[in-house]
């Protein structure tokens, strides 16, 4: 290990960026200045809007996320190349997630939305639409991110990491944990309770 | 196909599996020979997809929330600063040897600086504790020279000066009263304890 590190660390402490996140994690392990800087570049955006759509608070989601990344680098030596470095982030961001929630006693329940005080408006990205066909997309959007917010902790989470993180049900299973079948199973109602949802809100073409 | 198997097929939650291609490559082809006739799956089916379709763009639209600009650097700084990371038993075994060394070390230079400072004040301490241990034996030595002396005096002008022995009895009387009292004294405190 200590020699595929150094051997690495000489051929990418120039350019940090071309390095697979392996390469980073054994560089980082190695001591290399920047490695683990590198890695928190490309994995604070998912993660802090992963941790975001979990706790529903900017501010605690922010603070939740320096956590998050302060307990991967502690753990950076623990981490086995044979496993996706996506997947194995996503496991710690998850078990922080559900302590942070289990902490503040909303596991099993859903996000209250509140008079939006500490929370914030998902940025909808801009493309080639007129005023009114963005103004209504940016609706629909916020329609479906207070259905979103309105699932239980345990419903939420598979939401996310299927669609907002492009996991798949093998990464799922081995972020949270679950049995594939309960996997499965989440998914479907979650789905099912969102359709619900929106037909009692009367929101059609959903 | 069995009955069995087709009313299995007809579990709802491999709608979701199936719209995610996420079923294996038999159940897939049993799921889709079971869709060719079964209405309501293929209705639930066009709907979930739908519905899945919808959900994707907008949750990959509206995915993330902005980090401050030196995010990155502030968290890895933090990281790196904080000893938690130092967890290893090599690493624990060697801190534990680098604050051995380190203590050895200074103990080493702290005796090396101060030794004529030690050794003299040690030698001052030394110094009082005799003198004043030699001046209490002294002093008990002359109290008790001085106090045989005067007994002797006094014994020399009672007995020799005057001639008779009757002092000499009555001190011999006295002392052997004293004795006795002192010895049945002993025996009653070994009585009653």
């Amino acid at each position: 290990m200590n020699l595929a590190a150094s051997s690495v660390s000489r051929a990418f402490s120039r350019d940090l960026t071309a390095a697979t996140d392996r390469e980073l994690v054994a560089t980082a392990v190695s001591g290399v200045e920047g490695s683990f800087e590198e890695l928190v570049r490309r994995y604070q955006r998912p993660i802090s809007a992963y941790v975001y759509r979990m706790v529903g608070n900017y501010e605690s989601a922010l603070d939740l996320t320096q956590e998050i990344f302060i307990k991967v680098y502690s753990s950076l030596q623990r981490y086995r190349s044979e496993f996706k470095f996506s997947t194995w982030i996503y496991k710690i961001a998850h078990n922080s997630a559900v302590d942070h929630l289990r902490r503040n006693a909303t596991r099993e329940q859903s996000l209250v939305v509140g008079p939006e005080g500490d929370q914030f408006d998902l940025p909808v990205e801009s493309s080639r639409l007129s005023p009114e066909q963005e103004s209504e997309r940016k609706e629909r959007r916020g329609e479906i991110e207070s259905v979103v917010r309105a699932l239980p902790a345990n419903y939420r989470e598979l939401i996310i990491l299927r669609h907002s993180q492009d996991l798949s049900y093998e990464e799922i299973v081995e972020v949270t944990g679950l049995p594939l079948g309960t996997v499965k199973n989440r998914l479907f109602r979650a789905r099912e309770m969102m359709r619900q949802s929106f037909l009692e809100k009367g929101i059609t073409g959903i | 196909m069995s009955i069995t198997a087709t009313e299995k097929i007809c579990d709802r939650n491999l709608i979701a599996a199936y719209v995610d291609s996420e079923l294996d490559a038999d159940l897939m082809l049993l799921f889709e020979d079971h869709l060719e006739g079964c209405a309501p799956c293929r209705a639930e089916l066009r709907a979930h997809r739908l519905f899945v379709c919808e959900l994707d763009a907008a949750m990959n639209d509206s995915g993330e929330i902005p980090v401050p600009v030196d995010f990155s650097h502030m968290v890895a700084v933090r990281a790196t600063s904080d000893m938690r990371g130092v967890r290893t038993r090599s690493e624990n075994r060697k801190a534990l040897t680098i604050c051995l060394v380190l203590a050895l070390g200074g103990f080493a230079l702290i005796s090396a600086t101060a030794r004529d400072t030690i050794f003299r004040v040690a030698r001052r301490l030394f110094g009082t504790v005799f003198a004043l241990v030699g001046l209490v034996a002294s002093t008990a030595y002359e109290a008790v020279a001085g106090f045989v002396v005067i007994v002797r005096a006094l014994s020399r002008k009672i007995i020799i000066e005057t001639g008779s022995l009757w002092p000499m009895l009555a001190l011999l009387a006295f002392g052997l009263l004293i004795l006795s009292r002192l010895i049945s004294n002993y025996h009653r405190t070994g009585a009653t304890e």
